[in-house]
């Protein structure tokens, strides 16, 4: 890599907050997230493409995609701008919203365990942080 | 008892979306032996101290998981009594021509209700590169990686698992070890058909068919820090640990694949015998069930599949 790859900087923002993060062309947008700590918008998983956790929409900007999980991400959603964020590299400043599918099917069963499991734990998330409507089915349970 | 029907998992078929990328991960980091490349593409794997030919089953795809676990049976007339066994319980059995893996016998299978493929089949080759027998030697080759013995057990997710559970024992001769029961009740179950705690495991969860991980078989504690050293020199996706289970007791640390697919690596954990109780945890203490160090609920671990 040249000089220019190694000093080149792009931002990530995501709309409706003040999330601002620093990536590097040849770092993932995942991980530029994970070393700031900002867990909360986009999960955390396997950091390679197959859980789907971190799936996100690209709104604005361009990203150099690896190989991703297609029953993640289907050919048209790709199109969209549909993504893993484990999986992509970006090639510009990027606008980003997470776009977990399925929002709560898993959501839901991990905030009751938690929930009645361990109410004692600082720090255990047990509100879904997931952007969705009062229908989510995961939360009428 | 002496060890009949059943005898132990045999084949794991991990379904991989860069095979480069996973056969550096499972050959070079885990420190599998290659066994060989199968005409449709599929990378057959194996532990050093395992006498068949292979145990993992690598195959090229466009989603991460697992397509199959498969157990060793101690004949080849266990598979009719087995398939027996299964219709009587009323589930379908489907059956796999010798040969569809090299080196392996015709297998049967059924779909459990978790939506996971379960296989039985009884022979498979002895590797060319196996254990020494005569005045044997610690191993053939010496271990690299992380020195991985065998490949031990997988943990499943999906629904049903009451229903799975009930499968097991009645028509296979499995006994659950260890199990979670939460006030809804059970969240997840382990299940043996040996003196393991574990043979295989399922935890209760909305989606079918899901893959928690493979996990393999390490010498002792210091071989799971070997590990972690791997696992932090060649920036692997670490999940949790090194740490210990209260379930199972094992000491271990997981990590992820290039696809995503989750592993671990662990050593210890009691025996059990088919004349002890099932261990239970409740929703009071589970955090410590999972992790005994942390105590705590992982969200990752609990909920992150392919
Ligand atoms: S974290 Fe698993 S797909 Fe990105
Ligand atoms: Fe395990």
């Amino acid at each position: 890599m040249d000089q220019t790859e190694i000093r080149t900087v792009h931002r990530i923002r995501v709309p409706g907050t003040d999330i601002d993060v620093p990536c590097r062309p040849q770092q993932n947008v995942l991980d530029a997230f994970e070393r700031r700590g900002l867990c909360r918008d986009i999960r955390i998983g396997c950091r390679n493409g197959g859980c789907g956790v971190c799936r996100v929409q690209v709104l604005e900007g361009t990203v150099r995609a690896d190989r991703m999980g297609a029953n993640h991400v289907t050919a048209d959603e790709r199109l969209a701008g549909y993504a893993l964020a484990c999986r992509i590299y970006p090639e510009s400043d990027l606008l980003i919203a997470a776009a977990p599918r399925n929002p709560c099917a898993t959501r839901a069963r991990t905030d009751e365990t938690i929930a009645t499991a361990d109410r004692r734990l600082v720090g255990t998330q047990t509100a879904c942080l997931h952007r969705h409507g009062p229908a989510c089915p995961g939360h009428d349970e | 008892m002496a060890i009949t029907g059943v005898l132990r998992p045999g084949l794991c078929q991990i379904r991989v979306l860069d095979m480069a990328a996973a056969k550096t991960h499972y050959i070079d980091r885990v420190g599998l032996d290659f066994v060989g490349e199968g005409p449709d593409g599929r990378v057959y794997l194996k532990a050093y101290d395992e006498f068949d030919r292979h145990s993992i089953v690598l195959r090229q795809a466009d989603e991460s998981g697992c397509d199959l676990f498969a157990f060793r049976v101690a004949r080849p007339s266990d598979l009719d009594s087995f398939e027996q066994r299964i219709k009587d319980y009323g589930y379908t059995v489907y059956h796999v021509e010798a040969g569809e893996m090299p080196g392996v016998g015709r297998r049967i299978g059924t779909v459990i209700p978790s939506g996971h493929r379960i296989e039985l089949y009884a022979e498979i080759e002895m590797a060319d590169r196996h254990p020494p027998i005569t005045n044997p030697d610690l191993w053939t080759d010496e271990p690299h990686g992380m020195r991985p013995i065998r490949m031990d057990h997988a943990l499943l997710y999906g629904p049903n698992i009451e229903e799975v559970q009930d499968f097991f024992e009645k028509a296979l001769d499995f006994r659950c070890a260890e199990k979670v029961m939460l006030p809804d009740g059970l969240l997840a179950t382990w299940l043996t058909c040996s003196t393991k705690a574990h043979d295989i495991a399922f935890v209760k969860h909305p989606e079918p068919g899901k893959f928690h991980h493979v996990s393999f078989f390490l010498e002792d504690w210091n071989a799971v820090g070997w590990a972690s050293d791997i696992i932090t020199r060649y920036n692997i996706s670490r999940d949790i640990g090194p740490t210990r289970h209260g379930i199972t007791r094992g000491t271990t640390i997981y990590f992820f694949d290039p696809s995503g697919n989750r592993n671990e690596v662990f050593a210890g954990g009691y025996t059990y015998y088919p004349t002890d109780p099932t261990r239970m945890w409740d929703e009071t203490e589970l955090g410590k069930g999972i992790f005994y160090y942390e105590q705590q609920l992982n969200e990752r671990f609990l909920t992150v599949v392919t």
